[in-house]
C-alpha cells in the first residue's frame, strides 16, 4: 500500500485526496447514523448532530490515513 | 394534465428563453444569463401569474439596487461592517417574507444584494454599471416571457381564478349539506372529513391567483376590492363551517328537528343561497334573493332539556346565525361583482391584527436560521482558502436559506442535493460536450430551446416547480452563455462542489442556533400552543371593573394569535415527522392529533368570545366558585400538557369532566330555581348558556385531544435521533 498522498485521477480529472476522504467519511458517518437510528441506539447520545460530526471527522481521518492517503 | 397544455407551457418557456438570450447577446450585455434566470424563475402557466411574479422580481431588484450601492459606498474598505449590514438587511427581508403572500418580492430584494455586490468584482469600480445591468436584464427577462405568454397560446389567469372560486363555492355548498346531515345523524364522518380537506385544498393559494387575475384582466382589476372581500368571505365561511362541525358531538344528543322546527327551512335557504352564489359566479342572474332567517327554539322542548344540552343548543344556534350572516354578505359581494345588485357591499372586518403576527416567535426563529447560514457562508468565504466559486457559494447559500427558513422550513436540506447534482450534471454536459461545437446563434438558440423545453416538459406538474426552477437555473448559470464565450470544466466542477457545501451549511443551521428537527419543532409548537391556551383561559377570570393595560392587551393578542395559528403550523410539521419518531404508528394519528388541536383552538376562541358577553350579577355570585374551579382545572391541564404531552390522559380527563358536568348541572339547577325574574333576564340566561356551552366545549375538545394524544408514543418522539 502506498501511503503517499496523491491526486485521484478520474478520467483525466484530478481530485484532491482529502476531498475523496471527506466524501467517504460523510458517507460512512451517514451509514453509521442510519444503523444507529434503525436499532434505536441514537437515544443514548446527548446530542446526535455532534456525534455525526465527530464520526465524519474520525472516518475522514481513518480513510485519509489508510485508504486514500490525504 | 392534458399533454398539449404540458407541451405549450414548455414551448413558451423555451421560446421566451431564446428571445431573452437573443436580445441580451445582440445588445452585447454582459452576464446575459441574468435575463435567462428571470425567465427560468418567473415563467409560469398563466399570463397573469407570470407577470405577477416578474413584477415582484423587478420590484425586489429595484429595491436591492440602491441598497447595494449604499452598502458599497458606505463600507468600501471595511469588509466586516459591510457583511454585518448586508446580513442584517437580508435578515430583515427574510423577516418580511413571512408576513406576506407576496414573499417573492422580499426574496428578490434580499438575495439580489450579495449577487450585485459580488458581481461587480472586488474593486467596486464597476458596481454602478453592474447593478444597472442587472436591472436591465431582469426587466428584459420579464418583457420577453410576457410577450411570449401574451402572443403564443395565451392562458387567461382570470378565467382560472374564477373557475377556482366557483369550485370552492360549490364544494362549500356540498360541505354545508353534509354537515347539516351530520349534525343530526352522525353518519358519514369520513366523507365529511374528505370534503373538508377538498375545501381547504381549493382555498389554498386563492389570494395569489387573485393577484395574477388582477394583473391579467381589466374586469377583475376593476372589481378587485369586491373580489378580495369575496375570497375573504369564502375563507371565513370555511372557518365558520368547521367551527359549526366541532359542536356536533354535543348537539347529536338533541332532537334538533323538533327542538328547532325551522332548522329544515334554514338549511334549505342556505343551500339555495350558496346555489345562487354559484349561479352568479357562472355569470347567470340570481333567481332568488336571500331571505332573512332566524332559527328559533321551541320553548317547551327547550325547557325539557338539561342545562348543558340547552347550552349546546344555544351554541349551535349561534353558529347557524354566523353562517347566515356570512352567506348573506357573500351573496351581496358576488352580486356586486357580477352587477346583479346594488354596489353597497360592506367591507368584511379584518380578523388578523398585525402586531401579534409581527411578533410571531417562529418568524424570528426562521430569521435566526437564515442569519446563521449567511454568516457561516461569509466566514467560510474569508477563512477557507481558495473556496471554489465563491460568488455562487454566497448567492446560493443566501437564496436557499431564505427559501428554506420561511417557505418550507419543514423540508430537509439534503433533499435538494440530489436534484441539484443531477441538474449540474445535465447542464455541465451541455456546457462541456455540446456547446464547444456550436458556431453561431442559430445553433445556440436551438440548444437553449431544446434544453429548456426538456426541463419544462419533464417538470410540468405544479408540485415539481422546485425541480423545474433548479434545473433551469443550473442550466443558465453553468452554460454561461456570453458573446465572449468560454468553456470551463472547472466551473462545472466548482459548482458541483459548492452545492454540497451549501447543503452542509443548511444542515448545520437545522440544529444551530435553533433546532429545526421536525420532532423538536412539533413539540415546541405544541408546548407553545398549550401555554397560550392556558394564558387565554387565565385571562377570562372574573375581574369586574378591571381595565386591561396596553401590555396586557398585547400579551392577550399574541397568545390569541398563537392559539389561532399554531394548529396550522402543526399540520405542516406533522407529515415531516420521521417514521422512526412515530414508532411505526400510521401518520394519520398525528393528523388526527392536529385536527383535535384545531378543534380545541376553535373552542378556546369561542370561550373568549362568550366571556365578552355581560353576565347577571346574581348568577356570577352564585356560580363564581364552581366556574372558577372549572376554569382552574382546564388551565392546570393545559399547563401540564404543555410541560409533558403524555399528561393528557383520556380516561382520567373523561371521568373528571363527567363529574364536573354532573355537579354543575345540579348547581345551575339550584341557582336558577332560587332566582327571581328580576335577578336573571332572558338575555342574561342566553349569555349564561353561551358561557356554559363554551366551557363545556373547551372541556370536551380537551378530552378529545387527550384521546388522540394517548395514541402517540411521546417518549419515542422525544428521543435523541440523528
Amino acid at each position: 500500500m502506498h501511503l503517499i498522498p496523491s491526486e485521484v485521477d478520474l478520467g483525466g480529472v484530478f481530485l484532491p485526496p482529502l476531498l475523496i476522504a471527506g466524501l467517504l467519511g460523510v458517507v460512512l458517518a451517514s451509514l453509521t447514523a442510519l444503523l444507529l437510528n434503525r436499532f434505536r441506539l441514537s437515544r443514548f447520545f446527548a446530542y446526535p448532530p455532534l456525534v455525526f460530526l465527530a464520526l465524519a471527522v474520525i472516518y475522514t481521518v481513518a480513510v485519509g490515513s489508510f485508504v486514500v492517503p490525504a | 394534465m392534458d399533454p398539449s397544455i404540458r407541451f405549450k407551457a414548455a414551448f413558451k418557456t423555451a421560446l421566451a428563453m431564446v428571445v431573452a438570450y437573443g436580445i441580451a447577446l445582440s445588445m452585447d450585455w454582459h452576464n446575459p444569463y441574468w435575463a435567462g434566470l428571470t425567465v427560468a424563475m418567473c415563467s409560469l402557466s398563466g399570463v397573469g401569474e407570470s407577470l405577477r411574479k416578474g413584477l415582484l422580481r423587478v420590484s425586489g431588484t429595484l429595491i436591492a439596487i440602491p441598497v447595494t450601492l449604499t452598502l458599497l459606498a458606505s463600507f468600501p474598505q471595511d469588509r466586516w461592517l459591510f457583511m454585518l449590514f448586508m446580513s442584517i438587511y437580508i435578515a430583515f427581508c427574510t423577516y418580511m417574507m413571512a408576513g406576506t403572500f407576496r414573499y417573492y418580492f422580499w426574496i428578490c430584494a434580499g438575495f439580489s444584494v450579495p449577487i450585485l455586490a459580488l458581481a461587480g468584482g472586488p474593486e467596486g469600480l464597476n458596481a454602478f454599471e453592474t447593478v444597472i445591468l442587472r436591472g436591465q436584464e431582469t426587466s428584459l427577462g420579464v418583457v420577453a416571457y410576457s410577450l411570449v405568454h401574451i402572443l403564443v397560446w395565451p392562458v387567461d389567469s382570470a378565467s382560472a381564478f374564477e373557475q377556482r372560486v366557483r369550485e370552492l363555492a360549490a364544494t362549500q355548498r356540498e360541505l354545508f349539506g353534509r354537515y347539516g346531515a351530520l349534525a343530526t345523524d352522525g353518519s358519514d364522518v369520513e366523507g365529511a372529513e374528505a370534503l373538508s380537506a377538498r375545501v381547504t385544498q381549493a382555498a389554498a393559494g386563492l389570494r395569489e391567483q387573485l393577484d395574477a387575475a388582477v394583473i391579467d384582466s381589466y374586469q377583475v382589476w376593476e372589481t378587485r376590492h369586491a373580489w378580495r372581500r369575496c375570497t375573504s368571505g369564502l375563507t371565513r365561511l370555511t372557518d365558520a363551517l368547521e367551527r359549526w362541525s366541532h359542536g356536533f358531538e354535543e348537539t347529536r344528543e338533541l332532537d334538533l328537528p323538533h327542538l328547532m322546527p325551522g332548522y329544515g327551512t334554514f338549511q334549505a335557504e342556505i343551500d339555495r343561497r350558496l346555489d345562487q352564489i354559484g349561479r352568479m359566479l357562472a355569470g347567470q342572474a340570481p333567481t332568488a334573493r336571500p331571505v332573512a332567517q332566524e332559527p328559533r327554539f321551541e320553548a317547551e322542548r327547550l325547557s325539557e332539556l338539561s342545562h348543558f344540552h340547552r347550552a349546546a343548543a344555544f351554541l349551535f344556534r349561534e353558529r347557524l346565525e354566523e353562517i347566515d350572516q356570512l352567506t348573506q354578505e357573500l351573496f351581496a359581494t358576488v352580486a356586486d361583482i357580477r352587477g346583479f345588485g346594488p354596489a353597497t357591499v360592506r367591507a368584511l372586518p379584518s380578523t388578523t391584527p398585525a402586531l401579534p403576527a409581527a411578533l410571531d416567535a417562529e418568524r424570528f426563529a426562521g430569521v435566526a436560521r437564515q442569519f446563521a447560514t449567511t454568516w457561516l457562508a461569509l466566514l467560510a468565504l474569508i477563512y477557507i482558502p481558495d473556496l471554489p466559486a465563491s460568488t455562487a457559494f454566497i448567492c446560493i447559500a443566501v437564496s436557499l436559506s431564505m427559501m428554506i427558513a420561511v417557505i418550507m422550513p419543514q423540508i430537509r436540506a439534503t433533499l435538494v442535493l440530489v436534484p441539484g447534482l443531477v441538474a449540474v450534471a445535465f447542464a455541465g454536459s451541455i456546457h462541456v460536450l455540446i456547446m464547444p461545437h456550436l458556431s453561431g446563434f442559430a445553433g445556440l438558440s436551438l440548444l437553449i430551446f431544446a434544453a429548456v423545453f426538456i426541463i419544462g416538459y419533464l417538470f410540468h406538474q405544479p408540485q415539481q416547480i422546485v425541480g423545474k426552477s433548479v434545473g433551469l437555473a443550473m442550466f443558465v448559470v453553468l452554460a454561461s452563455i456570453d458573446n465572449a464565450q468560454q468553456y470551463s470544466f472547472l466551473k462545472v466542477a466548482n459548482v458541483a462542489l459548492v452545492l454540497p457545501l451549501v447543503i452542509m451549511l443548511l444542515a448545520i443551521t437545522t440544529y444551530f442556533p435553533i433546532s429545526f428537527r421536525p420532532e423538536d419543532v412539533f413539540l415546541r409548537l405544541l408546548r407553545r400552543f398549550f401555554r397560550s391556551a392556558a394564558f387565554l383561559t387565565e385571562s377570562i377570570r372574573w375581574r369586574p371593573g378591571h381595565v386591561p393595560t396596553r401590555l396586557e392587551r398585547l400579551r392577550l393578542a399574541i397568545h390569541a394569535h398563537n392559539v389561532a395559528t399554531l394548529p396550522g403550523k402543526l399540520a405542516v410539521w406533522g407529515p415531516a415527522l420521521p417514521p422512526a419518531a412515530l414508532g411505526g404508528a400510521p401518520p394519520g394519528q398525528v393528523q388526527a392529533l392536529v385536527t383535535s388541536a384545531q378543534a380545541l383552538a376553535h373552542r378556546v376562541q369561542d370561550l373568549l368570545k362568550a366571556r365578552d358577553h355581560p353576565q347577571a350579577e346574581f348568577l356570577v355570585r352564585e356560580l363564581l366558585d364552581d366556574m372558577r374551579s372549572w376554569r382552574l382545572g382546564i388551565q392546570t391541564r393545559f399547563l401540564s400538557i404543555a410541560e409533558a404531552p403524555e399528561a393528557a390522559e383520556f380516561v382520567s380527563f373523561r371521568e373528571k369532566l363527567d363529574a364536573v358536568l354532573g355537579r354543575l348541572e345540579t348547581r345551575v339547577e339550584q341557582t336558577l330555581d332560587s332566582a327571581s325574574e328580576t335577578d336573571v333576564s332572558a338575555a342574561d340566561g342566553d349569555n349564561m348558556y353561551r358561557l356554559l356551552g363554551a366551557y363545556r366545549g373547551v372541556s370536551e375538545a380537551l378530552v378529545a385531544y387527550a384521546r388522540r394524544a394517548s395514541e402517540i408514543d411521546w417518549p419515542r418522539l422525544r428521543e435523541a435521533r440523528f
